[in-house]
C-alpha cells in the first residue's frame, strides 16, 4: 500500500486501564481514506469504533487510555507523534468530530452561537465580530435561524442540538470529519433530515468523513467505503458495493442476517448468537470464533491475517475468505 | 425575572416579622433582670421600678412586642439598657467594619480556594492533589482563632510587619483578613475540587477539546462555570455566617464590629441590642440568599428557566 492515502491508520492498538485490568479496546486496526470519501465504520457497541475516532483526534482520557502501538498518518503527518500544541491546531480545524449524544455534547452554560464561534476564533485570524457573523452563517447553513445565536442549549430540541453540534464541527471547513453515530440519539424522521443535511454540507465543503454507526441503512445511504469492526479489529473492508453485495466475513454476513428484510418472506430475524469476547481476556485465535457458525479448530488457535479478495475488498477470515 | 426578585423581596417582610417575634419571645422568657444589671445590686426597689417604667418594661408582653414592631417601622431599634446609646446609630457605625472585614476575607478565601480546588481536580490522584487536600484538611481542622494568633505572633510580634490590633489603617486588616480568609478557603477548595471532578468527565468538555480549545480555557471557561453552582452555595453560606462568625477576629484584633457588639449585648442581657442585631442579621441573611439565587441564574441559564417556572406554578396553584 502506498503512503499517499489522505488518512491512513496502521496497526493501531489502544488499551484502557481500569482497576488494574487492561481492556484491549482497539487491537491492530488499519484503515485508509482518500480526500472527499466517506468511510462507514460499522460494528456493534463496544467494538472500539469511538475509541478509534477519539484516538485520531487524540482526545482520549489522559490517564485511563494508552495508545499501545501503531501510526496515524493524516495528509503526510504522523498524528500520534505530534506535539500537543500542533495537535491542537489540527483539532476542530482540519479534523473535527460530531459526537454521539447531542444532549450532552453542548456546554449548558454557554449560548450556542458562542460555542460555534469558539472554534472559528481559535483557528482563524479574524475579529470577534467576523467570527460571530461566520457562526451565524453556519447556524443558517444547518437550518437554524441566525436569531437563535444567543439561545442556550436547553432551549433547543434534540434534533436542533445535533444541528448545532454539526455546525460546530463544520465551522472551520475541516478536511476530515469524524461522525460518531451522529443520528443514533435522534428519532427516525429527524435522522433522515440530519443525514441529508450532512451529505449536502459534505459535498459543499469536499470533506472526507468517517461515519461511525451500527446502522447498515445509513451506511448504504451515505458511504463509499465500509470497514466492519469487531472487538477492535477490522474484519472486513471494501467499497459499499463489495460489502453489501458480497459480504465475505461470517460476522458481516451475520450483521446482514440480523436486518429485517422488507421484500422477502422471512418472518424472524437471525441474530448473531453469543456476545463479543471479554476485552480484558481476548481469545488467542480469531476473536469471532466463539460465535462463528463456520469456526474450525484452526480458527480457535491462529489469528487470521487480512486476505485480499479482489478490488479493494479485504477480509480477515481463514475459512470464508476467498470463496464467495 | 424582575417579578421573581420583587416577590422574593416581599417575602422578606413576613420572615423578618417572624424572626423578631421568635427572638423577642426568647429574650422575654430568659431569666435575669435588666434593671438590676443596669443599676447594680444596691439599687432600691423604687429606682428599679422607675427604670422599668422608663424603658417600658412594666407593660405586658404583647404591648411591648407591638411597640417594638412600631419602632422598627421608623428604623428605631431603641436604646441600649447599659449605656443609653441609640442602637440604630451604633449598628450603623459598626456594620461597615464587619462588612469590610467580611468582604476582604471572602475575596481572599475565593482567590485561594477556587484555584486550589481546580489545581487539585486537574491533577487528581497526583502529589499535587494530595498536597492541596492535606492543606485544606489542616485548615478545616484548625480553629480560626488559632491561625489568627499564630500569624500575629509571627508577622506582628517577631517580624513587626503589621500592627497587632486595631482598625485605623489598611495594614491593620491584613492579618485578620488573610488569617480568616485562608482558613475559610479550605471549604471552598474542597467543594471546587469535587464539583470540578464531576464536570471534567462530561461530554461537552471533550467537545471543547475536540474544537482545539486550550486546556486552560477548557478548565476555567467550560468546566468551572458548570461546576460553579455548588461552589456558590458554599460561598453564600460562608457570607451568611460572616456576621455572626466575625466575633472571633473582631475580639482578637479589637475591631469594633457587629459580632463583638451582639456578644456583649447577650452577656449583659441588653435585650434591645440583641434584638436590633438579630433583625439586621436576618435582613442581611435574606439579601445574601436572594443575591446567591440571582447569581445562580447568571452562572447557569437553566436555573433562570427553572426559577421563573416555579414562581409561575406557585401562582397557578394559588389561584385554584
Amino acid at each position: 500500500m502506498s503512503e499517499k492515502a489522505f488518512l491512513q491508520i496502521k496497526d493501531l492498538s489502544v488499551q484502557y486501564t481500569s482497576d488494574h485490568q487492561t481492556i484491549h479496546a482497539v487491537n491492530g486496526t488499519s484503515l485508509r481514506l482518500e480526500r472527499g470519501e466517506t468511510l462507514g465504520l460499522v460494528g456493534e457497541t463496544g467494538a472500539g469504533k469511538t475509541t478509534i475516532a477519539k484516538t485520531i483526534l487524540r482526545i482520549l482520557p489522559d490517564k485511563a487510555a494508552k495508545v499501545a502501538g501503531g501510526e496515524i498518518w493524516f495528509d503526510g503527518q504522523e498524528l500520534l507523534g505530534l506535539k500537543e500544541e500542533e495537535m491542537r491546531k489540527i483539532r476542530g480545524n482540519r479534523i473535527s468530530m460530531i459526537f454521539q449524544d447531542p444532549m450532552t455534547a453542548l456546554n449548558p452554560t454557554m449560548v450556542v452561537g458562542y460555542q460555534i464561534q469558539e472554534a472559528i476564533l481559535l483557528h482563524n485570524s479574524c475579529t470577534r465580530e467576523e467570527a460571530k457573523t461566520r457562526a451565524g452563517d453556519m447556524l443558517e447553513k444547518v437550518g437554524i435561524p441566525r436569531e437563535r445565536y444567543d439561545d442556550y442549549p436547553h432551549q433547543f430540541s434534540g434534533g436542533m442540538k445535533q444541528r448545532v453540534v454539526i455546525a460546530m464541527a463544520l465551522a472551520c471547513n475541516p478536511e476530515l470529519l469524524l461522525a460518531d453515530e451522529p443520528t443514533t440519539a435522534l428519532d427516525v424522521t429527524i435522522q433522515a433530515q440530519v443525514l441529508e443535511m450532512m451529505s449536502g454540507l459534505k459535498k459543499e465543503f469536499q470533506t472526507a468523513m468517517v461515519m461511525i454507526t451500527h446502522d447498515l441503512g445509513i451506511v448504504a445511504e451515505v458511504c463509499d467505503k465500509v470497514a466492519v469492526c469487531y472487538a477492535g479489529v477490522i474484519v472486513e473492508s471494501g467499497t459499499a458495493e463489495e460489502i453489501f453485495d458480497h459480504p465475505a466475513h461470517p460476522y458481516t454476513v451475520g450483521l446482514f442476517g440480523s436486518l429485517p428484510d422488507m421484500t422477502g418472506t422471512r418472518n424472524r430475524l437471525t441474530p448473531i448468537n453469543g456476545m463479543m469476547p471479554d476485552p480484558t481476556e481476548l481469545p488467542s485465535g480469531c476473536y469471532f470464533a466463539g460465535r462463528c457458525p463456520h469456526a474450525t479448530a484452526a480458527c480457535r488457535s491462529v489469528r487470521p491475517e487480512m486476505k485480499h479478495l479482489g478490488g479493494t475488498h479485504d477480509c480477515r477470515c481463514i475459512v470464508k475468505g476467498g470463496e464467495q | 425575572m424582575a417579578k421573581y426578585i420583587l416577590k422574593r423581596i416581599l417575602w422578606m417582610i413576613p420572615i423578618i416579622i417572624g424572626v423578631i417575634f421568635l427572638v423577642f419571645t426568647l429574650m422575654y422568657f430568659t431569666p435575669g433582670d435588666p434593671a438590676r444589671n443596669a443599676l447594680g445590686m444596691t439599687a432600691t426597689e423604687e429606682a428599679i421600678e422607675a427604670w422599668n417604667a422608663e424603658h417600658g418594661l412594666d407593660q405586658g408582653f404583647w404591648v411591648r412586642l407591638f411597640n417594638y414592631y412600631k419602632g422598627i417601622l421608623h428604623f428605631d431599634f431603641g436604646t441600649s439598657y447599659t449605656n443609653g446609646v441609640s442602637i440604630a446609630g451604633e449598628i450603623l457605625s459598626r456594620f461597615p467594619y464587619t462588612i469590610l472585614v467580611g468582604m476582604l476575607t471572602l475575596v481572599i478565601a475565593v482567590a485561594v480556594g477556587i484555584p486550589t480546588g481546580v489545581l487539585a481536580a486537574t491533577h487528581q490522584n497526583t502529589w499535587i492533589d494530595n498536597l492541596c487536600m492535606a492543606g485544606t484538611m489542616f485548615f478545616t481542622a484548625m480553629p480560626g482563632f488559632w491561625f489568627c494568633l499564630v500569624m500575629v505572633m509571627f508577622f506582628s510580634l517577631r517580624l513587626g510587619w503589621t500592627p497587632v490590633s486595631g482598625y485605623e489603617t489598611w495594614r491593620h486588616y491584613i492579618i485578620p483578613c488573610v488569617a480568616m480568609g485562608v482558613g475559610s478557603s479550605a471549604g471552598i477548595a474542597r467543594q471546587t475540587r469535587s464539583s470540578m471532578l464531576e464536570v471534567i468527565r462530561q461530554d461537552y468538555v471533550t467537545t471543547a477539546r475536540a474544537k482545539g480549545q486550550k486546556e486552560r480555557n477548557i478548565t476555567y471557561n467550560h468546566c468551572l462555570r458548570n461546576g460553579m453552582i455548588p461552589i456558590l452555595t458554599v460561598i453564600g453560606g460562608f457570607l451568611a455566617f460572616l456576621i455572626s462568625g466575625s466575633l472571633v477576629s473582631e475580639q482578637i484584633f479589637s475591631i469594633p464590629g457587629m459580632g463583638v457588639y451582639m456578644f456583649k449585648g447577650i452577656q449583659q442581657k441588653d435585650v434591645p441590642v440583641v434584638l436590633g442585631c438579630t433583625v439586621v442579621i436576618a435582613i442581611y441573611f435574606c439579601v445574601i440568599m436572594l443575591v446567591t439565587d440571582i447569581v445562580y441564574t447568571i452562572v447557569d441559564p437553566r436555573m433562570k428557566t427553572a426559577m421563573i417556572s416555579i414562581s409561575k406554578k406557585v401562582r397557578k396553584d394559588g389561584k385554584k
